[in-house]
């Protein structure tokens, strides 16, 4: 229960995938138009997440590491990750199309990082939570974004600023923020 | 002037979710690589003939030609992006630019054009990612290419090797082109 709960902390907090690895990023800026739609989002990839490191996790502990074909690697995972992309797609049209489309290609990016992340675990259990616990990270940050984006839609910006650089630095800010966490890691 | 920026936005978008592996000047070159060398294959296989590969099966198999591009970088630079053990589980996130790229290039008419368009885009990518991996280096560690160049002159500011610093740099790469841009649209 302890492990769990460590886990719990370094994923959400202090290994945050927007925060710690940029990974995700995209995210933020291209469906944050409600906090209902970036949460939504978040759930999505959380759940994609979840489903692709269960397929990848024994495809690689079982199959690619055994019989040594790690050229493959890659390639499974990214046919998984654009199935699972394609999967989420016809399910929630509204939320990003094919992968093809930005965000689509955003989404794709960051479920392919959690898998990632989460095939380099010691066990599947494990690998599932984290998954798990990224998408959790990953959700957290998309609502803190989309609050900290409506309190400064009303400030005064330079306009070289408006925008995505706006958007990247309030990401940057809670970055730091949130890079405060890493001691506990 | 303005077309240019608005391209380079583009571009610049696209660096996005590869900004884990421009920590240091050399990852970025790899990544880079991997990115040219992906989008160059889907590219070629975005324009093949519908009799060789039907339509509707272009879309996996510019997914396997992005993942074999990705995969041959990947063999060649194992062990070789040293400055952060990580960074080497993160290339097959290189697929995303490259299919963000291949998206650019199909408003092209003809098969000549494509791969011209998809050769220019691929190469100012590439010199993006390279220039984005260098000042991180160079303000974060004071090295280029792992090079001392600037250690005697100042302290490195630590944060640029650190993610946010990553964030900070493409923010003001794409307000500096924002602005180009705006400027030139306000002259004409």
């Amino acid at each position: 229960m302890r492990e769990i709960l460590v886990l719990l902390l370094v994923c959400v907090l202090a290994d945050n995938l927007i925060c710690f690895r940029t990974i995700g990023i995209g995210n933020n800026m291209l469906s944050t138009d409600t906090l209902r739609k970036s949460a939504t989002l978040g759930a999505a990839i959380t759940a994609a997440g979840i489903l692709t490191t269960a397929v990848i996790y024994p495809i690689y502990r079982f199959m690619v590491i055994p019989m040594g074909i790690a050229c493959f690697k890659t390639l499974i995972l990214i046919l998984v990750c654009g199935a699972a992309v394609y999967g989420v797609g016809l399910i929630l049209p509204s939320l990003f199309g094919s992968f093809t489309s930005p965000q689509g290609a955003v989404a794709f990016g960051t479920i392919m990082g959690i898998c990632c992340i989460c095939a380099e675990r010691e066990s599947f259990l494990f690998a599932v939570l984290s998954a798990l616990f990224y998408g959790l990270g990953l959700l957290l940050v998309l609502c803190i974004f989309f609050c900290a984006r409506l309190s400064v839609k009303q400030s005064r910006v330079p306009k070289a600023l408006r925008g995505i650089p706006l958007d990247l630095i309030i990401t940057a800010i809670i970055a730091i923020v949130i890079y405060g966490w890493q001691g506990i890691a | 002037m303005k077309k240019v920026c608005r391209k380079l936005l583009v571009l610049t978008f696209a660096v996005i979710p590869v900004l884990c592996l421009t920590v240091t000047a050399a990852n970025a070159l790899w990544c880079a690589l991997a990115v040219f060398l992906a989008l160059m294959l889907s590219c070629a296989v975005r324009i093949t003939d519908k009799k060789i590969i039907p339509e509707k099966a272009k879309n996996i198999v510019i997914l396997i030609a992005i993942a074999l591009g990705i995969s041959l970088i990947e063999a060649f630079t194992a062990g070789r992006l040293s400055a952060d053990p990580s960074a080497s589980v993160f290339m097959p996130l290189c697929a995303v630019p490259a299919i963000l790229l291949l998206g650019q290039t199909s408003a092209c008419k003809n098969r000549k054009t494509t791969v011209l368009h998809a050769l220019v885009i691929g190469s100012l990518y590439a010199a993006l990612l390279v220039i984005i991996g260098v000042i991180r280096e160079l303000i974060g560690t004071g090295r280029i290419f792992g090079l001392s160049v600037t250690r005697s002159l100042f302290d490195p500011i630590a944060i640029f090797a650190l993610p946010a610093g990553a964030i900070f740099v493409i923010a003001l790469f794409i307000a500096v082109l924002q602005s180009i841009a705006k400027e030139d649209s306000a002259d004409a």
